[in-house]
């Protein structure tokens, strides 16, 4: 039986055009799906994209798919009329996969945020990024980003072709800050002339028995302040950092705290309650010293403020300056975990440095004899135009704090393309300029009204190809059952 | 966590004197009064602001009785009658049993009376161990306000966790009615309504006038109540109603129709009234002989009659359940198919739908048969666990709103699930008939009959798994041009999008064997079933189980048992059959009786 003897490439054809291996496919590619879905339910999403979605296997799943697809209609040339509903849905499975890999690989998807009264061009995409800056160079260096319980595979920038002698060695998916105030020596003390006092203090007591700690630094506005509850307390800044940032305000008619470190070391301190109560004093400096040591005297502060709370002075540094650490976070999986960092070492040796950084941080580091600055930072897209976010609106279910739904009023500059324009977006009316699609996705909730406006802006070059694919697999399948149908009728009549 | 704070302040004073008004009387019994042969009716219609929207009283009280008791009729007890008893007679509810902790674990956690599971107020008001949760909790939701959010915020609570908060937010709900806190019946155009206790969300200082007439009406009537006078309660009630409804920010006729119809489709109940008529129908559809046997012309005759009545019955059951369905359509102002209770209802008629345009093709009433039977199952399943599936009406997140997109993706996904359930249906009768041939042996006088049938149950399998290939295929990709829209993403690697898309894959895996020489009908029909596990994940795990992702809109918990149960029960059904035809092919094999 010469004829019906097989060629290795005709098994092969055969195999790869089968039925049966389509069959295959479709199982894995189903089990792959699920499995994902289940490491999404029991981590997160990232988790199950780290470990599915994004992997080799997934995409030669997929890839398969399409060789089997395009393998088994060519396996039935010549096409007959009857093959058009079979090769509709057949092609239109690959042009939805060829336009999936388009977008994937060529599309924009990020968040653009937009506080109120505010411009912004950057989109943020949740890929993180090294920036070394080095003489007016810059270099950027993906950081892979890993699951909290994978391992890490350290990142050498030399490897990059970069002549710094630095190595990313850990990375700390979900990170929480560790501040650590320390006295301000040297180097650090060239930054800002005037000293930079911070205040470690305790809120105790009152109806609900709190007891929480907490520093106060005059180095920072977003440090000075605090507020606990309704309560609000802050530390006088220094007079260089004053004018750095907006100072945040105390709410009207809440209980304050006020501290003041005069140069002698003496801390003097005001308090008004909610009733309009004053009380004030001054703790000197050589009491501050005693604190911490054995036979050191409480210091507290009683503020008549409803409910009781006292407040104890815990330990005063004249001029600080802030440690930041980084330590894996409580919240290791969802939406409410923190962003990752990384730790990152220069030279070798005894002349060894190391820095944390947290996303959106940055420092400077010397290796190989130069000076580097290091950042740490979210890959952003700029747009080609700016968003100004006029207002920001949420609108609630009657007699509930449920959203029913909110929008956002903002403007966009006119330029060589296309017109100035002023528009409303919000859920499902998204705004379109120069095939780039701005969503309303979400806000930051704030008292007494959100303000800052999240939007979804996306690019997708691959939307044609998808639309075009899904039309075509709808159309051919219903083509191919009707078909199917008829052919079976007829044949019954016949018979 | 303002719940909570109310809450504590419960163990301080405990349902003291101060209820609304003051027109607690001396108990004369232990046990309130029920007021069995009241109306009701005008009390029922009075309209209240809660959850987001304004509804009939009658409404409010059936949520929280099925809420507090975990049952629609707690001893008797008309909701409405419940909710106007709770607040005219709290001392005798505050010593009744009457508040439901289900689970047993938390239960002993709180170290109550293991076997009962209906505890009274006073009881859990004095428990130590649940002063102490609802302090934790307190503390914990204080805390992660403060510090800035960062604690365990985005973790999910386990079951346990969730019922012990049930169980306070039971206490509060109770605590609530009676102190007046709970009843938003007195309109302000502009912000919250305000309750009869006078807080409200929005305390104003000064009551004005108009508030303190509808708080005078709802005296007397509570008054009326208390002295067991029905004639002044109805007066009282329709004064209210009347004095409420006047205040109403932009009341008109289609409001007052709308919850004039809610009261009707609260008391009518009309998918009960479609699944007992299904049922009906599909036994009678039973005992009418169908097309496959010759009849003589007297059983033919008899058989006309069966099916004239069996048609009449199954109609008057799909007029119930549609008729429902618009009412429900209309009150809500959308297409109902947003929680698990509404979904089951459509896919209940869905199936009929498939069910009845196969049945005009081939007029083979076995369709009707399995399509009324799952049709009853679906409803009744629907109808007896409204703690676990909502049947409240209830508004919508922002994306689901006023959508053309979101009714085309899930009324057609939804459909898909439809057909499948045909399929499962119809395969399950199959396998039953393989069994039957394969029992009796190929030679018994009856095997060709049953083996046409089979045939034809194939065929009709087929072809009720094309439409759902093809709505699942449709629906999945309309959810990609919603999500495209509403989102700007086409396909997210959402977790219920991707169960679908699982779904869909598991049946062309099915389709497409049928091709080889792996799925032969027996396999067909085995396969067919297995395939439809991965609907019901699709369809309740995802939103059930897995509780992640974009569609959060939708989920809940419970039940899993029993779906867990179910689908364990049809998948020993399938093997069981599948065994033994195994068993039987390989036994004829060995010892053939006969060449066919």
């Amino acid at each position: 039986m010469a004829a019906g003897k097989k060629t290795v490439p005709e098994i092969i054809w055969e195999f790869v055009s089968s039925v049966k291996l389509a069959v295959i496919v479709i199982l894995s590619l189903a089990a792959c799906l699920a499995t994902a879905t289940v490491l999404e339910s029991l981590y997160d999403t990232p988790t199950a994209r780290y470990y599915v979605y994004g992997t080799g296997l997934f995409y030669g799943v997929l890839g398969f798919l399409a060789v089997n697809i395009i393998c088994s209609a060519l396996s039935r040339w010549p096409w007959k009329k009857s093959h058009i509903p079979f090769l509709l849905a057949h092609v239109g499975i690959v042009t939805l996969l060829v336009g999936a890999y388009i977008t994937a690989r060529y599309g924009l998807d990020g968040n653009l945020r937009v506080a109120e009264g505010e411009s912004n061009a950057a989109v943020e995409i949740d890929t993180p990024l090294l920036v070394l800056t080095e003489g007016g160079k810059v270099n950027t260096i993906p950081v892979k980003w890993v699951p909290p319980d994978a391992s890490f595979k350290p990142i050498d920038v030399r490897d990059y072709g970069l002549p710094y002698d630095l190595i990313v060695r850990e990375f700390i998916t979900h990170a929480d800050s560790d501040f650590n105030f320390v006295e301000r020596s040297g180097s650090a003390k060239a930054l800002s002339p005037a000293p930079q006092p911070a205040l470690h203090i305790k809120l105790i007591g009152g109806a609900m028995r709190i007891e929480q700690d907490f520093w106060l630094w005059a180095g920072d506005p977003g440090w000075a302040a605090y507020a606990a509850g309704p309560a609000w307390l802050e530390l006088k800044r220094a007079a260089s950092v004053s004018s750095i940032a907006p100072a945040a305000v105390a709410p009207p008619g809440s209980p304050t705290l006020t501290f003041d470190v005069a140069a002698d070391g003496a801390l003097s301190y005001a308090a008004k309650s909610s009733s309009g109560e004053k009380v004030s004093g001054r703790f000197s400096s050589s009491q501050l010293a005693t604190l911490g040591k054995a036979n050191a005297s409480q210091l507290t502060i009683d503020p008549h403020w409803r409910g009781g709370v006292k407040i104890e002075i815990e330990k005063l540094i004249r001029d600080s300056w802030v440690n930041t650490s980084y330590k894996p976070s409580r919240a290791m999986y969802g939406d409410m975990a923190p962003p990752s960092a990384v730790h990152i070492f220069a030279g070798k040796g005894k002349d060894q440095a190391d820095v944390w950084l947290g996303i959106g941080t940055r420092a400077v580091l010397r290796a190989s004899g130069r000076e580097i600055e290091i950042g740490y930072f979210r890959r952003q897209v700029i747009l080609p135009f700016a968003v100004h976010l006029n207002r920001f609106d949420v609108k609630y279910y009657p007699g509930s704090n449920k959203p029913a739904s909110y929008s956002s009023q903002v403007s966009v500059e006119g330029d060589s393309r296309s017109p100035a324009l002023t528009q409303v977006i919000s859920m499902n009316h998204p705004l379109y300029r120069d095939g780039i699609a701005l969503y309303q996705a979400s806000y930051e909730d704030a008292m007494p009204r959100p303000t800052v406006s999240i939007f979804s802006v996306n690019h997708d070059p691959g939307r044609t190809a998808k639309y075009a694919g899904s039309l075509l697999i709808v159309l051919g399948t219903i083509l191919l059952f009707a078909n199917k149908y008829r052919k079976r009728r007829t044949a019954a009549v016949t018979q | 966590m303002k719940k909570i704070l109310l809450f504590l302040s419960l163990f301080v004073s405990i349902l003291s004197a101060s209820a609304f008004a003051d027109t607690a009387p001396v108990p004369t019994s232990e046990m309130a009064p029920r007021h069995e042969g009241w109306s009701f009716s005008d009390f029922r219609a009075i309209p209240i602001q809660s959850g987001g929207r304004i509804k009939p009283l009658d409404s409010f009280a059936r949520e929280a009785a099925l809420f507090a008791t975990g049952r629609r009729q707690f001893e008797g007890f008309d909701p409405a009658d419940l909710l106007i008893s709770w607040i005219a007679f709290p001392r005798e509810w505050e010593n009744h049993r009457f508040v439901k902790i289900s689970r047993i674990d938390v239960r002993r956690e709180l170290q109550l009376d293991e076997s009962r599971v209906y505890f009274s107020p006073s009881e859990l008001f004095n428990n130590f161990a649940l002063l102490q949760y609802a302090r934790n909790m307190d503390a914990s939701a204080a805390g992660s306000e403060t510090m800035s959010g960062k604690s365990d915020r985005g973790r999910k609570e386990s079951p346990r966790e969730q019922e012990l908060g049930n169980v306070l937010s039971r206490l509060t709900l109770f605590r609530d009615i009676v102190a007046g806190n709970a009843w938003l019946v007195i309109p302000h155009a502009d912000g919250p309504w305000v309750s009869l206790a006078g807080g409200g969300a929005s305390a104003q200082p000064p009551a004005p006038a108009e508030d303190e007439a509808i708080r005078a009406h709802f005296v007397d009537l509570i008054k009326a109540y208390q002295a067991g006078d029905m004639a002044a309660f109805d007066r009282a009630s329709s004064v209210a109603r009347a004095a409420v409804e006047s205040r109403v920010p932009d009341w008109d006729g289609h409001m007052a129709r709308s919850l004039g119809l809610e009261v009707f489709y609260n008391r009518m109940h009309p998918f009960q009234f479609a699944w007992i008529l299904y049922l009906a129908g599909a036994l009678m559809w039973l005992v009418s002989p169908g097309k496959l046997l010759r009849l003589s012309k007297e059983q033919a005759s008899s058989a006309r009659v069966r099916r004239v009545l069996a048609g009449t019955l199954t109609s008057l059951a799909v007029i119930c359940h549609v008729g429902g369905f618009l009412i429900r359509c209309y009150i809500a102002g959308r297409p109902p198919v947003t929680n698990m209770y509404e979904s089951i209802i459509w896919v209940s008629f869905g199936v009929f739908a498939f069910a009845f345009i196969l049945y005009l093709i081939q007029r083979l009433s076995i369709t009707l048969i399995v399509a009324s039977a799952l049709s009853t199952v679906g409803l009744i399943a629907a109808d007896s666990a409204p703690a676990m599936m909502d049947p409240g009406l209830h508004p919508l997140v922002p994306v689901l709103r006023d959508n053309f997109w979101l009714t085309i993706h899930v009324l057609t996904i939804t459909l898909g699930y439809s057909a499948f359930a045909l399929t499962l249906g119809l395969a399950n009768v199959t396998l039953w008939n393989f069994f039957m041939i394969d029992r009796a042996g190929a030679d018994a006088s009856d095997a060709p009959v049953a083996r046409a049938r089979i045939q034809t149950l194939n065929q009709l399998t087929y072809r009720a798994m094309q439409f759902g290939v093809v709505l699942l295929a449709a629906g999945t990709i309309l959810g990609g041009v919603w999500a495209d829209y509403s989102w700007g993403r086409f396909w997210g690697w959402d977790p219920k999008e991707v169960w679908a898309l699982i779904a869909l894959l598991c049946y062309l895996a099915v389709l497409h064997g049928r091709m080889t020489s792996w799925i032969k009908p027996f396999a067909f029909a085995v396969w067919t079933v297995v395939a439809f596990s991965s609907v019901v994940m699709a369809w309740y795990g995802v939103n059930f189980v897995l509780g992640v992702g974009l569609h959060s809109y939708g989920f809940a918990s419970g039940g899993t048992g029993y779906v867990v149960g179910g689908v364990g029960l049809q998948l020993a059904y399938v093997l069981v059959i599948a065994l033994h035809h195994i068993w039987t092919s390989k036994m004829a094999m060995v010892a053939p009786k006969s060449a066919v």
